[in-house]
């Protein structure tokens, strides 16, 4: 069932566009793994995209529903619907016709950011790690666009590519327990564009942001998705403070830059 | 209709469906009861679909006032139920009249015991179900129960006087005890671990630390090798997986787990073993055993087997 290629050890593959073919990773009893790769490619993620968006218009009866990741995508089915040989051979009918399927349009969201003080309390320590000024660190931060890989862990957060120096950053030792909604995230070569929710972290807190991405009530609950691009515009507290007020009031629509 | 007033609210009380389905790739967690065999039996002694959300009670039961007479069920960990003082006799049906406590004593056995009530109780469905999931916020009011918190349920239209009461065969009745033989598919990185790692897993003794919860057990035990890095790039981490981090010690993900991780993954909970895992608690024990899909899967049949029987017997 499963292809055995090389192991990969290291968190990088060396395959920087993907396998030639997918491996079907068997995950329990009630899922598949469609992996496409090993590492942070944009070509790799949208074969991912893509097969998701094939998968939900084929309505295969027994498949439950999928979570596409940054390099494979998961599908959670029904045993008792579906047997495990015949979903495989489902899938792989639609990994045949990749290529003619059409994704969503990609946005460009501008994401406001207040860094370091009480803002980012490992600012500092991140800057003295690589050592960069705050400055250099604000200008490499909020210089490009990112694109948005998966949107997971706990109530969607969405992550990126940091790009070098950044990306050598490991996860912190000792996690942090507390941080809050709203918090901008680095480690392990991702960046977080903004905590959806609060609670405990890995990664190094270097910002704050007042936009929110986590809205249980509309559908889709989150604000940026897979695919989509975002970049930061560095801000003032005062700035902050405003922006915030005007997102809890409802007030605040997050800026669109363009619908390329 | 309102169903009960929370007198004092227990350890971590909450409500709970079989899950919320089809948010995962946004970051939603599953949720839904930790023990889905206990849930379903509850609901079918009660005269309800399945699925209905019911109340879940761990180590440390609520006190609750009966706000009317009801129809009502406790299935699951024996956590010495009451009602007004007088033991309760679980998985049967119960008669309860307006102004009855329903209360729980010491845990006897297991961990997350059910409480059904007739019609099923009503909370707003968010994104398809009512599970309370308290990481997010999500379901009633995005924490467990609390004091002087009125639990609603949907009417349901039984006029208990006059109708069957059920028990469950007692063949069917789970037996928890403090060690637990979890059966296991491995993958879907069980590359990453070298044989000698993959060995200590499946031979190894675990205990569960107080670090467990709805969301995941972390286990200590022998050291489990991997053959380079312990992480991963970020994928899918459904409920029954089983991370190992850089440590070497076990994490096994639940129903409120997380929907992506980047610790690699040695194996997956067997969905029959995930229910039973559902009753085990801090310092419980725990072995490992590796079988193939085919024998989840049919272990997944024989259990359905099990509830449409049940099904029947009691329509």
């Amino acid at each position: 069932m499963t292809r055995r290629v090389a192991p990969t050890g290291g968190l990088m593959g060396s395959d920087m566009r993907g396998y030639s073919r997918a491996r079907y990773l068997i995950v329990g009893d009630r899922g598949i793994s469609v992996e496409f790769g090993n590492s942070l490619d944009e070509e790799i993620n949208r074969k991912v995209h893509k097969m998701m968006h094939a998968l939900e218009k084929a309505g295969i009866p027994g498949v439950i529903e999928t979570n596409p990741t940054i390099r494979s995508l998961f599908v959670y089915y029904d045993p008792l619907r579906i047997g495990v040989k015949k979903l495989t051979q489902e899938l792989r009918k639609i990994e045949g016709r990749m290529a003619d399927i059409a994704l969503p349009k990609s946005r460009l969201f501008e994401v406001p950011i207040v860094y370091g003080g009480e803002y980012g309390p490992d600012f500092e320590e991140v800057a003295k790690l690589l050592d960069l000024t705050p400055d250099e660190i604000v200008r490499i931060h909020s210089g490009k666009e990112y694109f948005i890989y998966d949107t997971g862990f706990i109530g969607g957060s969405a992550h990126f590519k940091i790009p070098p120096p950044l990306d050598s950053l490991p996860r912190k030792k000792t996690p942090n327990l507390g941080v809050p909604a709203g918090a901008v995230l680095i480690a392990g070569g991702l960046g977080s564009v903004y905590k959806p929710l609060a609670g405990p972290t890995g990664w190094y807190w270097i910002g704050m942001s007042p936009l929110k991405q986590w809205f249980p009530e509309k559908d889709p609950p989150l604000l940026i998705l897979p695919g989509d691009k975002i970049i930061y515009r560095p801000i003032t507290p005062e700035e902050y403070r405003e922006l915030k007020k005007k997102v809890e009031e409802g007030h605040s629509e997050p800026k669109i830059v363009n619908c390329a | 209709m309102r169903a009960f007033e929370v007198i004092q609210p227990g350890a971590f009380t909450t409500v709970q469906d079989l899950g919320r389905y089809g948010y995962q790739k946004y970051g939603v967690s599953i949720s839904g009861a930790m023990d889905r065999f206990a849930l379903r039996v509850a609901n079918l002694l009660v005269g309800n679909e399945e699925g209905e959300a019911a109340i879940e009670a761990t180590i440390i039961g609520p006190k609750l006032k009966a706000l009317g007479e009801m129809r009502v069920a406790f299935t699951g960990a024996d956590l010495s139920p009451e009602i007004d003082g007088k033991p309760a006799l679980m998985w049967r049906t119960l008669d309860v009249p307006e102004g009855s406590i329903l209360s729980f004593g010491p845990p006897k056995s297991g961990c997350r015991a059910y409480l059904a009530v007739a019609g099923g109780i009503d909370l707003p469905l968010v994104m398809g179900s009512r599970s309370i999931h308290t990481r997010s916020n999500l379901g009633g009011k995005g924490r467990p129960l609390a004091k002087g918190d009125v639990i609603k349920r949907k009417d349901s239209g039984i006029r208990i006087r006059e109708s069957r009461t059920y028990q469950l065969p007692e063949d069917l009745v789970p037996v928890y005890g403090r060690q637990w033989k979890v059966r296991v598919v491995l993958g879907p990185q069980h590359d990453y671990f070298s044989r000698r790692g993959i060995e200590t897993f499946l031979n190894g003794e675990y205990e569960i630390t107080p670090q467990a919860d709805r969301m995941g057990y972390r286990l200590k035990g022998p050291k489990i090798e991997h053959k380079g890095g312990s992480d991963i790039l970020t994928d899918a981490t459904p409920p029954g997986s089983i991370q190992v981090p850089g440590d070497g010690m076990p994490i096994i993900l639940l129903a409120d787990g997380q929907t992506t991780g980047g610790y690699s993954k040695i194996a997956t909970v067997a969905s029959v073993d995930q229910d039973l895992l559902a009753q085990a608690r801090p310092g419980d024990k725990v072995w490992f055993q590796r079988i193939t899909i085919s024998e989840a899967h049919r272990l997944l049949a024989e259990m359905e087997k099990k509830i449409v029987e049940l099904r029947r017997r009691l329509s």
